[in-house]
């Protein structure tokens, strides 16, 4: 199927935040209770349409533990969006964002837009961080801010389309230069009126001239 | 079943191949004592010592999270009230108290499961997860320079193997082999049925027929191709890649070939258990085994549209 924009995601956080279940809400609108840790990283992709624009989200769900960082961090690299997750039952894991954050910050490129999500809202009773705070970390740090469920799907669209809608706006604001490499946006087949002539389908990227040259 | 359950003793080296029966025996009986000692060691940890010790508590919460999320739909392991699940948080504890350098790190419930379903015992599972543990360790260092190694090496086999293939991921932007990480991390046990992965890892565990043997499984179709299938495809690549005149001298290393041409173990692999050998060698198109592939639906990787630019993503 073809797309006017490739836009890749990572979704980072602690683990057992629910990365894997939003995703499989994302994509399959489903959740299961009983599914495998995830290891290393997982992708996931599902095509969403913005003002009129198909828009292919390519994602990829890492696994959560601090021995794996150093891999995590590649992820980081050539990515546009980044959910950021923790779990509203799980102090700890709210206390770990900030180190996630400068983490993210600084492996990827300074454009790529955080969203910050509180997962597991449904868990209401076993609440341990409050709405107010996660709301204050978002805005003291620059990012969108909402609470989901992946079990209920609450605001599991709306988590994925936000940020694509963020960093669409970016696009049009000219924040993103698209014919740079590594910001985690490609160009589809079906040009959009702004795009730069990019090299066509199938075409080998060295055919193009009007690109830096690549690995 | 039961040969099985003998010969994994034998092959993750908690029986040696010289021992009598009766000196098995006196082994079994010290690893015993020691396996309890080391449980006894967590297990005596109070609530409020533990409120004191963020690793240890760590590794705790991390392992019983795990355990909730390893093999559920194997029946070993289903349910809520399964004492499967109860040795498999039990041996995982305890190998923190073997290794608490290393601790508990994701993946490692992956390489236990298989072990303590074939043995069924508490202690059996624990030695043997051991001794497979003394071959992937590495692999689970906070460094990650094990795996960084391994994706690279792998990168050199596909590139004498199939150099179409290798460029084609460049220029979708998967030239790292990434997607590769979890299979080589926990021995392809996600991509095979289970009662496969008995099969291919007691394989790879003889070490035969070359070191990094599990590294030519990679180009194959995971899930949807038979183990027996893979092995024989795996084996064939590994022989054509021996016969081949000028192959290039790290190519020969990462396979134990440097030495001369034939195709024994290297050094590394010397102090292998013996046989078991993976079956029937035979001659086979190699090209068959990467042209066919398609990616797997559960791991899209690819934008399969089109790529418009092209960039590497090297960490």
């Amino acid at each position: 199927m073809s797309y006017a924009y490739l836009f890749k995601y990572v979704i980072i956080g602690d683990t057992g935040v629910g990365k894997s279940c939003l995703l499989l809400q994302f994509t399959d609108k489903r959740f299961t209770a009983v599914h495998d840790l995830t290891v290393g990283v997982e992708f996931g992709s599902r095509m969403i349409t913005i003002n009129g624009k198909r828009i292919k989200l390519q994602i990829w769900d890492t696994a959560g533990q601090e021995s794996f960082r150093s891999i995590t961090r590649s992820y980081y690299r050539g990515a546009a969006g980044a959910l950021l997750v923790y779990d509203i039952t799980r102090r700890e894991t709210f206390n770990h964002l900030l180190s996630w954050l400068e983490d993210a910050r600084q492996h990827s490129s300074s454009h790529m837009v955080i969203m910050l999500i509180g997962n597991k809202s449904d868990l209401e009773s076993r609440r341990v961080v409050q709405k107010e705070e996660g709301e204050a970390f978002a805005r003291e740090h620059g990012m969108v801010f909402l609470e989901t469920s992946a079990k209920t799907a609450a605001n599991v669209e709306e988590a994925f389309l936000g940020t694509a809608r963020a960093i669409y706006r970016k696009i049009q604001d000219g924040q993103f230069d698209i014919a740079k490499e590594g910001n985690g946006i490609k160009i589809g087949h079906q040009q959009s009126p702004m795009a730069h002539s990019g090299p066509t389908a199938r075409q080998k990227s060295q055919d193009s001239g009007d690109r830096s040259g690549c690995c | 079943m039961s040969l099985r359950k003998e010969a994994w003793k034998y092959l993750l080296s908690y029986y040696s191949w010289d021992n009598t029966a009766e000196e098995n025996k006196a082994q079994v009986r010290r690893k015993t004592d020691e396996y309890f000692r080391m449980k006894l060691q967590w297990k005596s940890v109070s609530e409020e010592q533990e409120l004191r010790n963020s690793l240890l508590r760590g590794y705790r919460s991390l392992i019983e999270r795990d355990v909730s999320r390893t093999d559920r739909n194997n029946k070993f392991y289903e349910g809520s009230e399964n004492p499967g699940l109860v040795l498999l948080n039990d041996v995982l504890m305890t190998y923190c108290m073997y290794n608490f350098d290393l601790g508990y790190v994701q993946g490692m419930s992956d390489l236990l499961s298989p072990i303590l379903y074939i043995t069924q015992n508490e202690v059996d599972a624990f030695w043997c997860f051991c001794g497979f543990m003394e071959l992937v360790h590495r692999n689970f260092e906070e460094s990650q320079e094990s795996m960084k190694r391994q994706l690279s090496q792998l990168t050199l086999l596909l590139r004498v193997l199939d150099s179409a293939l290798c460029d084609f991921l460049d220029s979708k932007e998967s030239g790292t082999l990434c997607f590769c990480f979890r299979w080589i991390l926990i021995w392809f046990k996600r991509e095979f049925a289970f009662s496969e992965i008995l099969q291919l890892w007691e394989v790879l565990w003889t070490g035969l027929p070359c070191p990094n043997f599990h590294l030519l499984h990679i180009n194959e179709l995971t899930m949807k191709m038979s183990v027996e299938d893979i092995l024989c495809r795996a084996e064939a690549i590994y022989r054509q890649l021996a016969a081949t005149p000028d192959l290039p001298r790290n190519v020969q290393e990462l396979l134990g070939l440097s030495e001369g041409k034939s195709p024994t173990p290297s050094t590394d692999t010397a102090s292998s258990p013996q046989p078991l050998s993976p079956s029937q060698a035979q001659e086979m198109e190699l090209t068959d085994s990467v042209s066919q592939s398609q990616p797997d639906s559960s791991i899209e990787i690819l934008p399969t549209e089109e790529a418009s630019t092209s960039q590497s993503i090297s960490p």
